[in-house]
C-alpha cells in the first residue's frame, strides 16, 4: 500500500539534492581560479524502501524508487596524472637548478657573460702580450718593465677575483640550499600533520555516514604540498585507505601517516654539502630535484674527482681546479724563464720568481693557486725592473721567451684527472667552451622537460580544472529539475486536493 | 577533450610570454649589435669567436710592432743619409790635403775638419728614438759611442780596436778572460712570421731584426796590418797623419775610408729593402684584422635584414596574442543568459 504523501517526499529529495548541487556549482565558480582546487560533484544515487536489499528489492509497486539522495561532495581527478607531472616536475626542475647555478658560475667568468668583454682572463692576456711585447722592443728599460709588472699584477688580480667569485657562488647556492632543505622538511611536516586531520575526519565522516567524501579542501591542500616537494626531490605517493598517502622520496619512506622524516644539511671543511636523513645520518639520494642539482653542482669536480664526497658534474669544484691549474701554469712559466744566476760554463743555475702564492700572514703558500697567486715579493721589492736579467747583458732573448712560452708554445695543464694542451688562451677558451656547453645543455633539457610537464600539468586540469561553461549549464540543469520537482509537488498537492476536498462531497 | 578555464588562460599567459620574450630579445639584439654575447647561447660560435678575437689582438700587435719598426727604420735612414754625406765630405778634404799647396798650416786646417766631420758622425751614431739609441744594439740610458780622455773611440766603454766577433756575439779579451760586450745583442720584433726561438735566441728567419748593430757597421777591430776597422779611429788616424803628413799612412786610410763608404752604403740600401718589406707586411696584417673582424661579426653579428623582419613579425605576433586574449578570455556561456 502507497503511502499518502510518498510522491511529495519524492519530489522534496529532489529540491534538496538540487539545492546541495547548485551549492556545489556555487562553489566550483567561487573556486575558478583558486590555486590547487579540484572540481567537486555531487555523488547521488537513487533510494529505494529498503537499504540492505538491492534497489528494487521486489516488483511490489510500493516499493518502488523513493527519490535521489546525495552521497556526498566529491573530487574530479586523476591520480595518475598527478604521479606523471610530479615525475617529470622533479626531473625538469633538476635541469633547470644546474642551469641556474652553472650561469652563476659563468657570470663570474667576464668573458664568458659577455665574450666581448676586456676585463675576463683573456683579455688579461691580451695586456700582458701587449706590454710584454712593448718591452721586448726596448728590453733595458725600466718603465717598459713596469708595464710588464701591471700587466702580470693585472692577471693575478683577474685570478683572485675568479676565485673570490666562486667562493662567492659557493656560498650563496649553499645558502639557497639550506633554504630549500628548511622548506623541504617544512613541506614534509605539514603533509604528515594534513594526514592526521584527513584521516580523522574520514573516520568522522564514516561514522556520520557520508563515507564517500573526504574533506576536499585538506586533499587540495595535500596535493599542493605535494607537486612542491616534487620540486626538491623526485618523490612516489601511495595512497592508504583511510585517506592518509605515504611519500617516499629518492626511494626512502619519509612520510608514512602522520609519521615524517626530515632532512640536514651538512657542510664540511672543504665547503663540499651533503645531504643526509636526520633519523638514519644517511646521505640523501635523489634522482631528481632541485636539491640534487644543488649538491651535484656544489660538489662537481668533472672528472677530477677525488673522493666520495665529489660528483662527476663539472661544478664549483672543477672551475676551481681549472684557474688554480692557470694560476699554478701561469707562475711555474714565469718563473722558469729568467735567469737569475748563470755559471760560467753559461748554463742557467737559477731563475728569477716573478710570481709567487702568499697567505693571508703574507707567508708563501705551499702551492700556488687562483686565490693566492700575486707578483712575488722578489719584484715587488726590486721594483719593476727586477725582470730585466742584466743591464749589461742580453735580456731581449728572455722577454721574448716569456712570451713565446705564454703565448705561442703549448703547454700542458694537468690537474688530477684532467690534461690540456695548448696555448693559456685556448685553455681559458677551452674552460668557458665547456661551462657554455653545460649551461646550455641544462637550459635545453630544462626547457624540454619542462614542456612535457606543462603537458600533464594541462591534461590534469583537463580533468579537474572548472570550466565555466559547464557549471553554467549545471546550473541551468540543476535550476529546472529544482522547478520540475517544485511542480511536481504542486501537482501532487492538487491531487491530494482532489482526495481530500473533493472525494465525499457528491453533490454538496 | 575537455578545456578548462584555468587551462585557457595558462596557455594563454605562456603565449603572452613567449611573443613578449622575442620581442624583448629582438630588440636587445638590434640594440648591441650583437645576435648574442652570453657565451652558452651559442657554444660553438662564442669559443670560435673568442679564438678569432686572441688572434686579432695578436695581428693588432703586430701592426702596431710593424709601425714601430717603420719608424725606427725611418729614423735609422736619417742618420745613415747624413753620414753617408759626411763621409763623402771627408774623401773630398783628403784629396785636398794631398793636393793642397798651402802646407802644413793648410792640411792641419783640414785635418781639424775631418775631426769635425769625425765628431758630427758620433751625433749621428748615438741618434735615438723612442728614448733607445737605433745604432746601439740593446743600449738604452748611456750612449753607446763615445771617446775617452787619449782619443780612443768606445763602444758601451770597451776600445772598439780591441773588439772580436764570433759565432757567440760580439767580446774581447780582458787579460786572457773572454768577456761579452754589454748591449751589442740583437733585438728582434714579432711581425706575426711565426716567431720561434732556439733555446733563449730568436731564430734570425722568424722575426724581424730591429737593432742595427753599431759595432757592425762602424767596424771594429784590426785587420792583418794592425790598422784599425772602425771608421771614427781612421777618421782620427787621418787627421793626426794628416798633421803630421805621413803621405803613406794617409793612403792607406783613405783607402781604408773609400772601402769602408762601400759598405756602408750596402747597409744603407739594406734599410730600403726592408723599409719596403714592411710595407708589404704591414697591408698583409691589415688585411687578415680586417678578415677577422668580417669572421667575428659573422659569427656574432646580428644580420640586420632578418633581425627587422624578426621585429615586425614580433609586433604582430604580439599583437595578435594580446587581442586574441581580450576576446577569449572573458567569454563563456554565463554571459549569454538572460
Amino acid at each position: 500500500m502507497r503511502s499518502t504523501f510518498s510522491g511529495m517526499d519524492i519530489a522534496r529529495s529532489a529540491i534538496v539534492v538540487n539545492q546541495i548541487a547548485q551549492d556545489v556549482v556555487a562553489n566550483n565558480i567561487a573556486n575558478i581560479d583558486t590555486e590547487g582546487y579540484t572540481r567537486q560533484r555531487v555523488e547521488r544515487a537513487a533510494t529505494a524502501v529498503s537499504s540492505y536489499s538491492s534497489r528494487i528489492s521486489s516488483n511490489a509497486l510500493e516499493n518502488n524508487g523513493t527519490g535521489v539522495a546525495a552521497l556526498g561532495v566529491s573530487q574530479v581527478r586523476d591520480s595518475f596524472l598527478d604521479k606523471c607531472y610530479r615525475d617529470e616536475n622533479s626531473i625538469s626542475s633538476c635541469y633547470s637548478q644546474t642551469a641556474d647555478i652553472l650561469n652563476d658560475i659563468l657570470s663570474v667568468f667576464p668573458d664568458g657573460a659577455d665574450i666581448t668583454d676586456e676585463s675576463g682572463l683573456i683579455g688579461g692576456l691580451e695586456t700582458l702580450y701587449t706590454n710584454l711585447t712593448t718591452f721586448i722592443q726596448s728590453p733595458t728599460s725600466e718603465s717598459e718593465a713596469n708595464l710588464v709588472k701591471t700587466a702580470f699584477t693585472n692577471l693575478t688580480q683577474i685570478l683572485n677575483q675568479l676565485d673570490s667569485g666562486l667562493t662567492t657562488v659557493c656560498q650563496r647556492q649553499t645558502e639557497d640550499l639550506q633554504t630549500t632543505v628548511d622548506r623541504t622538511n617544512d613541506l614534509l611536516e605539514q603533509i604528515s600533520s594534513l594526514n592526521s586531520n584527513i584521516a580523522a575526519d574520514s573516520t568522522i565522516m564514516a561514522n556520520s555516514g557520508s563515507e564517500y567524501c573526504q574533506s576536499n579542501e585538506l586533499l587540495d591542500e595535500r596535493n599542493l604540498l605535494l607537486d612542491e616537494l616534487s620540486t626538491y626531490g623526485d618523490i612516489n605517493v601511495t595512497e592508504n585507505s583511510d585517506g592518509t598517502v605515504n611519500v617516499e622520496m629518492g626511494g626512502k619512506l619519509v612520510v608514512e601517516k602522520g609519521e615524517y622524516d626530515s632532512l640536514s644539511l651538512n657542510i664540511d671543511e672543504n665547503s663540499y654539502v651533503d645531504v643526509v636523513w636526520r633519523t638514519s645520518g644517511n646521505s640523501v639520494l635523489l634522482s631528481g630535484g632541485s636539491i640534487r642539482a644543488y649538491v651535484d653542482v656544489i660538489n662537481g669536480r668533472g672528472s677530477n674527482v677525488q673522493s666520495n664526497a665529489e660528483t662527476s658534474v663539472q661544478g664549483i669544484p672543477y672551475y676551481r681546479d681549472r684557474i688554480n691549474e692557470f694560476a699554478s701554469a701561469l707562475a711555474d712559466v714565469a718563473n722558469s724563464t729568467i735567469p737569475a744566476t748563470i755559471d760560467s760554463s753559461k748554463t742557467i743555475t737559477s731563475y728569477k720568481t716573478l710570481l709567487g702564492g702568499y697567505e693571508s700572514d703574507d707567508t708563501e703558500a705551499k702551492a700556488v693557486t687562483a686565490g693566492n697567486i700575486s707578483i712575488s715579493d722578489e719584484w715587488t721589492t726590486d721594483g719593476a725592473g727586477y725582470i730585466i736579467y742584466s743591464d749589461s747583458e742580453n735580456v731581449e732573448d728572455y722577454a721574448q721567451l716569456l712570451s713565446n712560452k705564454l703565448f705561442e708554445n703549448s703547454y700542458t695543464f694537468s690537474s688530477y684527472g684532467e690534461t690540456y694542451s695548448g696555448t693559456f688562451s685556448n685553455y681559458t677558451i677551452d674552460m668557458l667552451g665547456k661551462i657554455g656547453t653545460d649551461v646550455s645543455f641544462n637550459e635545453g633539457r630544462s626547457e624540454a622537460t619542462a614542456t612535457v610537464a606543462d603537458d600533464y600539468l594541462s591534461s590534469r586540469d583537463s580533468v579537474s580544472g572548472v570550466q565555466q561553461d559547464e557549471e553554467t549549464a549545471n546550473m541551468l540543469v540543476y535550476q529546472r529539475s529544482y522547478q520540475a520537482a517544485s511542480r511536481m509537488m504542486t501537482v501532487m498537492d492538487d491531487m491530494l486536493d482532489t482526495l481530500i476536498n473533493e472525494m465525499g462531497a457528491l453533490g454538496t | 577533450m575537455r578545456i578548462s578555464d584555468r587551462q585557457t588562460s595558462r596557455n594563454y599567459l605562456s603565449y603572452l610570454e613567449k611573443a613578449k620574450t622575442a620581442y624583448a630579445e629582438t630588440n636587445e639584439r638590434i640594440a648591441s649589435g650583437n645576435r648574442f654575447t652570453r657565451i652558452s647561447d651559442d657554444v660553438s660560435a662564442a669559443t670560435k669567436a673568442l679564438r678569432i678575437r686572441v688572434d686579432k689582438s695578436k695581428a693588432e700587435e703586430y701592426y702596431d710592432n710593424v709601425s714601430a719598426v717603420s719608424e725606427q727604420l725611418s729614423t735609422t735612414e736619417d742618420a745613415m743619409t747624413s753620414i753617408n754625406e759626411i763621409l763623402g765630405k771627408v774623401h773630398t778634404k783628403v784629396l785636398s790635403a794631398m793636393n793642397s799647396t798651402s802646407g802644413d798650416s793648410g792640411r792641419e786646417t783640414l785635418a781639424d775638419e775631418i775631426e769635425d766631420l769625425r765628431d758630427e758622425i758620433l751625433q749621428f751614431a748615438n741618434t735615438t728614438y723612442n728614448d733607445m739609441f737605433v745604432l746601439g744594439g740593446s743600449s738604452a740610458g748611456n750612449a753607446p759611442f763615445s771617446f775617452d780622455d787619449s782619443g780612443n773611440f768606445l763602444y758601451n766603454e770597451i776600445d772598439v780596436n780591441s773588439i772580436e766577433h764570433d759565432d757567440s756575439g760580439y767580446f774581447y779579451m780582458d787579460g786572457t778572460t773572454r768577456t761579452d760586450i754589454p748591449m751589442s745583442g740583437e733585438i728582434y720584433v714579432d711581425i706575426g712570421l711565426g716567431i720561434s726561438m732556439t733555446g733563449s735566441n730568436v731564430d734570425s728567419d722568424s722575426a724581424m731584426k730591429t737593432s742595427y748593430s753599431g759595432l757592425e757597421i762602424f767596424g771594429y777591430g784590426e785587420d792583418d796590418d794592425g790598422n784599425t776597422n772602425n771608421i771614427f779611429n781612421m777618421l782620427t788616424q787621418l787627421s793626426e797623419n794628416l798633421t803630421d803628413y805621413d803621405e803613406d799612412a794617409v793612403g792607406t786610410y783613405d783607402d781604408k775610408l773609400l772601402s769602408y763608404t762601400e759598405t756602408f752604403r750596402g747597409y744603407l740600401t739594406d734599410i730600403g729593402a726592408k723599409t719596403s718589406f714592411l710595407d708589404t707586411i704591414k697591408n698583409r696584417i691589415t688585411d687578415s684584422i680586417d678578415t677577422y673582424e668580417s669572421q667575428i661579426s659573422r659569427l656574432i653579428g646580428v644580420d640586420d635584414a632578418e633581425e627587422a623582419s624578426n621585429q615586425s613579425m614580433n609586433d604582430y605576433v604580439l599583437k595578435a596574442v594580446l587581442s586574441m586574449g581580450a576576446d577569449i578570455i572573458p567569454v563563456s556561456l554565463m554571459d549569454f543568459l538572460n
